[in-house]
């Protein structure tokens, strides 16, 4: 995902303010293309072979006194090309990061000449299972959130919508978990002073969406002339997808596991050392260097594990959630089996 | 020339081409109307529209009609490089007739689309119109027609060209069709808005909907039972017999109840080990702070 990298640095002078939004409101238009480009890349099979997850920009306008982000377009950032070669790998990610912001430049020029509101208000991206964790969606997010206070990012989980929900949230970052990103300082002291844990790095605003009236008529008309199919989740197997998502958690759970055990082990090393300074030193350098050594090995420190963890939470979620579904639709069918049954020895 | 191509438009063109009309320039010779450009690819006898853009365009106060080509030209390589499958099919104009303007654009798009495509031979163009003027032929409705220009003549000479209508189907792929369901919900609220609905809730609207069905299939049968005669509808007769052969087999009581007791396991100990999980991440939390 590209960075303002200017903005960056003038990030450590601009005084946070309170993020005045409390919903997010979609117009139908942007519902409906943001499904159709995930979509057609998930037809033509081109989301297994990028790197990128597909993602592109919202425009719109905020609603200052009722407190709402109006979302009323947006468009679709090209993916950068994957090279197979290694070396030249990072060079073509370095032109493609400018390449893609005068891009988006001039696209939203283009908005302006016909009307469109050309402000940028967030970005979205398609997640499988919702785990949207990563840390490119918290630096994007970081980037937009210290320009505008009002950034958002919507995640779209083109599974659960196949299966008859369209999923569709917004999130946002935390003054806390803004704050920490801006000072680019997570290590378990600061966290810990700020209170935060992995479920408060990020708000989830609730969403609507809203159509104008000639919409209105259009989507009336729509209704008379298609062809109804009946909705694709009242099937019964939907096992396939159950087991990609529990086999994604079960490995997420190891990462975040394995990288919460290191960072125990560290402070509890570096707890012995200090007990150790007490006593009179025996060699100085041997303690310089296990000084060194417990310093957190990620760059990100606190910051990794939490995005594990929410990955982690997101599967689960996401498990427990369709399993009742399941449940639900079980019974139903046996309730309905059952009917047909009593109508039979009735009859 | 009857030609069978029929075209296939997206829910997403017609809200799109909505959209840009409801944000057109109010000033000009061009007011209240709105032109823009067709995505898509091409199938066997049908053109698939699934995506569009408009573009700024006006009318000289001579007469002459004038499109911005470079905006157009940027536009399509910017839609390229996102959805490469994609190329352009035709152009979209929001007017209830067609007049001559609409010639003279058809010929710039057919310029533009000939210099794009690598095939030798042009692939059909089509001009899709929207007639937001509610006239009095069209009751209230928003007609949508499409067009093929063709030639036509006497004698093998081809004295003009004529706009042909084609058929026009609505159609989307799988996620798009959902969520123009949810959005469709919108229409029957004051506010014009719907909130975003998970859980069991569209379960339980999906079922209600089932019963609804199953109540007019149930009219449907007694009121053609009742009156005896046989209308065309024989297709609805075996479809039926198929329903009831597949609940019939599939439903019998020992199958079912060993496909509901092995899911049901499955499901009870997925939904146990997710919980489970949760509670050891919220139990990890303490252990960080402290």
């Amino acid at each position: 995902m590209f960075r303002f990298t200017s903005f960056a640095i003038m990030a450590d002078k601009i005084i946070l303010n309170e993020a005045k939004v409390k919903t997010v409101q979609l117009d139908c238009l942007v519902v409906m293309k943001i499904i159709k480009h995930v979509d057609s890349e998930f037809y033509s099979g081109m989301s297994e072979v990028a790197g990128e997850t597909c993602a592109g920009i919202l425009t719109g306008l905020i609603a200052a006194d009722d407190h709402r982000l109006e979302v009323t377009n947006c468009f679709p950032t090209p993916r950068s090309e994957v090279l197979i070669e290694g070396e030249e790998f990072s060079q073509g990610v370095l032109q493609n990061d400018d390449g893609k912001h005068t891009e988006i430049t001039d696209m939203l020029k283009r908005f302006r000449e016909m009307n469109i509101d050309y402000e940028l208000v967030g970005f979205y991206q398609a997640h499988k299972f919702g785990a949207c964790f990563t840390q490119e969606v918290i630096d994007s997010l970081v980037d937009y959130q210290t320009i505008f206070q009002d950034g958002v990012v919507i995640v779209y989980d083109p599974v659960r919508t196949r299966q008859g929900q369209v999923s569709l949230r917004a999130f946002r970052l935390t003054n806390k978990a803004l704050e920490l990103s801006i000072s680019g300082d997570w290590s378990p002291e600061a966290v810990a002073a700020a209170k935060l844990t992995h479920e408060t790095i990020l708000e989830e605003l609730p969403v609507v969406i809203k159509n104008s009236h000639l919409m209105n008529v259009m989507l009336s008309q729509l209704g008379l002339v298609r062809k109804t199919k009946p909705a694709p989740f009242l099937e019964l197997g939907t096992r396939r997808s159950l087991e990609k998502s529990y086999s994604k958690y079960v490995n997420e759970k190891q990462r975040y596991d394995a990288l919460l055990n290191s960072l125990i082990q560290k402070r509890q090393a570096e707890n012995d050392q200090r007990a150790q300074r007490n006593e009179p030193p025996l060699s100085l350098d041997e303690i310089k260097r296990q000084l060194k050594v417990p310093q957190l090995l990620t760059r990100g420190g606190m910051m990794d594990i939490f995005l594990n963890a929410s990955n982690a939470g997101a599967f689960a979620n996401y498990a427990s959630e369709v399993t009742n579904e399941n449940i639900a639709k079980l019974f139903i069918s046996e309730s309905v089996a059952n009917a047909v049954e009593e109508s039979h020895t009735r009859a | 020339m009857a030609s069978p191509l029929t075209v296939k438009v997206h829910p997403l063109v017609l809200l799109t081409m909505v959209d840009s009309y409801e944000r057109r320039s109010k000033k000009g010779a061009t007011k209240d109307q709105a032109l823009g450009t067709l995505m898509g690819f091409y199938e066997k006898n049908v053109i698939q529209v699934t995506d569009c853009y408009a573009i700024p365009f006006r009318v000289t106060p001579g007469g002459m009609p004038e499109i911005d080509d470079a905006f157009n030209r940027e536009m399509y390589h910017a839609a390229r490089r996102t959805t490469p499958s994609e190329q352009m099919v035709g152009w979209f104009f929001t007017v209830s007739d067609l007049s001559s303007h609409c010639e003279q654009f058809h010929n710039y798009f057919s310029q533009v689309v000939s210099s794009f495509s690598v095939r030798r031979d042009q692939p059909p163009i089509v001009l899709l119109t929207l007639d937001v003027n509610f006239t009095e032929g069209s009751k209230g409705n928003l007609p949508i027609r499409a067009f093929l220009r063709s030639e036509c003549g006497l004698q093998k000479q081809s004295h003009a060209r004529v706009f042909q209508p084609l058929p026009v189907d609505i159609e989307g792929f799988q996620g798009e069709n959902v969520a123009l369901d949810l959005i469709m919900k919108g229409v029957y609220s004051n506010t014009r808005e719907t909130v975003l609905d998970v859980g069991l809730n569209p379960i339980a609207d999906g079922v209600d909907q089932m019963i609804q069905w199953l109540e007019r299939i149930l009219k449907y049968v007694d009121e053609v039972l009742a009156k005896e005669e046989l209308p065309e509808d024989s297709t609805i007769g075996r479809r039926l017999n198929e329903i009831v052969d597949t609940a019939a087999t599939l439903l019998q009581s020992d199958k079912r109840d060993n496909l509901i007791k092995n899911s049901l396991r499955d499901y009870t100990m997925i939904s146990y080990l997710a919980n489970l999980t949760n509670a050891q991440l919220a139990l990890e939390d303490p252990i960080i702070k402290s």
